[in-house]
């Protein structure tokens, strides 16, 4: 590495110092601005190796490297229990839910269900979205290799570099449900 | 067996025999003619004898004439035969004494005739006497007494006995003559022609083994003088190849010597740019040594450089660890707003606000990630090029370490340098010496080669004249073998 190149990749560090630094600052000075009731939050995660969106409408939280609890039991969807804030909820493996093949490391996890909240465990948390709610709504279905519709998502939105199938966490559930029953 | 002798013996031997030949020839006929000689002079002795007793008896005839004659008419003129005879008688007997002396018939004779001569003689004497006296009676009764009659009718009786047998003699004699004179003619006849026969049968069988032998004499002569010629005609060739060849090598041997006294000079150049070489050698020595102690200046300095990346790494390592920090924090901070986002969402419009304020904090947190990864990723490239710097200098200290060694050994060639440019010194002067005495010689070999190459010339010339020489006798041994054997001559 040259001295030229040395000085320049320390400017580049300093010029990204004081970026962060000015927009810190500048959200403090921005008058406060109110969420735009158009607009849907959304994760962009990767199950197996397709890129999929989670409204957070559907969601509890978002949490990593919490610690499993393995448990021993018959659906081998079942990853074990969890415990958060004062509360136990079992954690599935989505991929597996999804039909992949189960995913050998799950550092991410969402918490959804309401009054008895499920985590679902997975492998990659890539961006927090805020797509058009109207985008949201109106994606196309992303169909199978055979052209059969995914019984688990529902319409898509195009964030983040790829087409994203968004998951009906209702229907996550529903799976679920088959699947222990 | 002939064959076998040689020329000189074979000339010899027909000599010889012809020598032989004519020797005994002479000889017979020697002995023919000395025998014919003999011979004839016995038929000339006898004649002589012949004629003294005819003498013998005319002498005493004319005396008895001239005393009948002077008796008659008693002139002394009438004497003269008388006085002629009977001085002559004596001589005449005496002479045929020694003639007969070898025959004792002939001498009894003689010895019978002598006194009768002797009484006649006396009685013509007396007669003589007694007319000059004038007593011509006496003298008459005297010869009428027929004294001396009857002493010359035994006379001539005697003297007649004599005659016939030397007649008889003489008559041997020729016949003696004669066969000798056979005998001779037939010895000279018949040897001559046996010596003509034996002569020409020697020279036929002398020439014909001389023939042959000199006919094979010279036919191998006459291929032995192609065959010289033929060497020659090559010798001639060889000889002209050979100067021409003497000549390329005298210019050879000129631009050697050029090039001897090229190499000379060069070789002189040689020692004096080794000599510089040398000197350069040694300030070279003193160069490196100094670049030597420059090196180990560069090695202490590329050690306080890798020290000073070693530690630059380990800083990088702890901003790594403090970025990590910072990044779980950007992350946490980041899933904290998402959370507050969702919680916000279910609360009231204080809520909105806080989701507001949350999705800020999100965005800071997005951003401080961001960054963190982009810090990451410039500490991972100022740690990989702290590393590769390290690696880098590190490979510079062993190339500097490498380079000290080098420089020593480098050191130590220019001091082989410097002895062997030394020792290169001396070759080239001993080579520049050499080459010196290398043209020397050289130039003698030129001469050398200058006088050979004269000589070469001579030799051509000496090639012609034997090529000529092989000619001639070629030709000779063809005129040779054509008066030897003209028919095989014409055909070859």
């Amino acid at each position: 590495m040259s001295t030229s190149e040395t000085r320049t990749d320390a400017d580049r560090i300093h010029a990204v110092a004081a970026a962060l630094r000015r927009s810190f600052d500048d959200g403090f000075a921005a008058p406060a601005i109110s969420m735009n009731e158009s607009q849907e939050g959304m994760l962009a995660i990767r199950v197996g190796t397709d890129p999929y969106a989670l409204l957070l409408s559907d969601i509890m939280g978002l949490y990593s490297d919490v610690r499993i609890i393995a448990v021993p039991s018959r659906v081998p969807q079942f990853k074990g229990i969890v415990g958060l804030r004062g509360m136990m909820a079992p954690v599935y493996d989505l991929a597996a839910l999804m039909h992949y093949p189960p995913a050998p490391s799950t550092r991410w996890m969402v918490l959804a269900g309401g009054a008895r909240p499920v985590g679902f465990a997975f492998e990659s948390f890539e961006a927090h979205l805020r797509v058009p709610a109207a985008s949201a709504q109106n994606g196309a279905d992303v169909r199978e290799e055979g052209g059969a519709t995914r019984q688990y998502t529902r319409g898509s939105v195009r964030a983040a570099g790829a087409l994203r199938a968004i998951i009906r966490m209702d229907a996550v559930m529903k799976l679920m449900g088959e699947n222990t029953t | 067996m002939i064959d076998n002798w040689t020329f000189g013996r074979k000339i010899a031997s027909g000599f010889a025999l012809a020598l032989v030949l004519l020797i005994a020839i002479g000889a017979v006929s020697y002995r023919s003619f000395a025998k014919l000689a003999t011979t004839a002079e016995w038929v000339t002795h006898t004649h002589q004898v012949l004629e003294h007793i005819s003498g013998l008896y005319g002498q005493l005839k004319d005396a008895e004439t001239g005393q009948r004659g002077y008796v008659i008419t008693g002139d002394e003129a009438f004497l003269e035969p008388y006085q002629t005879g009977s001085a002559s008688v004596a001589n005449v007997l005496k002479e045929l004494r020694q003639l007969t002396a070898d025959n004792p018939n002939q001498q009894k004779r003689l010895d019978a005739a002598e006194p009768l001569i002797a009484a006649k003689l006396a009685e013509l004497k007396e007669t003589i006497d007694l007319r000059r006296k004038g007593d011509l009676d006496a003298t008459v009764k005297i010869v009428k007494g027929g004294e001396g009659k009857r002493y010359m009718d035994q006379l001539r009786r005697t003297l007649d006995e004599m005659d016939n047998e030397e007649r008889g003699l003489l008559a041997q004699r020729a016949e003696e003559a004669e066969t000798a004179t056979h005998s001779a003619q037939s010895v000279i006849i018949f040897g001559t022609l046996l010596c003509v026969l034996l002569v020409t049968a020697a020279g036929i069988l002398i020439t014909r083994s001389l023939t042959r032998q000199i006919g094979s004499s010279v036919g191998q002569i006459q291929s032995s003088s192609t065959e010289l010629q033929a060497a020659a005609n090559q010798q001639a060739t060889a000889t002209k190849e050979q100067a021409t060849a003497m000549s390329e090598i005298g210019t050879t041997i000129s631009e050697l010597l050029a090039t001897s006294r090229q190499i000379a000079e060069s070789a002189q150049r040689v020692a004096q740019i080794a000599g510089q070489t040398a000197a350069a050698a040694r300030t070279g020595d003193a160069t490196v040594a100094t670049a030597h102690d420059s090196i180990s200046n560069i090695r202490k300095q590329v050690d306080l450089i890798v020290n000073h990346m070693l530690e630059l790494g380990k800083k990088s390592q702890q901003i790594g660890a403090v970025l990590d920090i910072v990044a779980e924090l950007a992350e946490q901070t980041n899933i904290l707003a998402i959370n507050a986002t969702i919680e916000a969402a279910g609360a009231s419009e204080a809520g909105k606000r806080f989701a507001v304020v949350a999705d800020e904090i999100r965005k800071l947190a997005d951003r401080v990630a961001g960054s963190t990864k982009e810090i990451r990723g410039l500490i991972e490239e100022v740690r990989s090029s702290v590393n590769t710097t390290i690696m880098t200098t590190e490979g510079g200290s062993k190339s500097v370490d490498a380079g000290a060694r080098q420089f020593s050994e480098v050191a130590a060639a220019f001091a082989d340098i410097a002895g062997l440019v030394g020792t290169t010194t001396e070759a080239a002067r001993e080579i520049e010496l050499s080459t010196k005495q290398q043209a020397t010689a050289v130039e003698q070999v030129n001469v050398a080669i200058t006088s050979a190459a004269q000589a070469t010339k001579e030799t051509e010339a000496s090639s012609g004249q034997t090529l000529q020489t092989a000619v001639e006798l070629s030709s000779l041994s063809r005129t040779l073998l054509r008066i030897v054997h003209p028919q095989t001559a014409s055909v070859t």
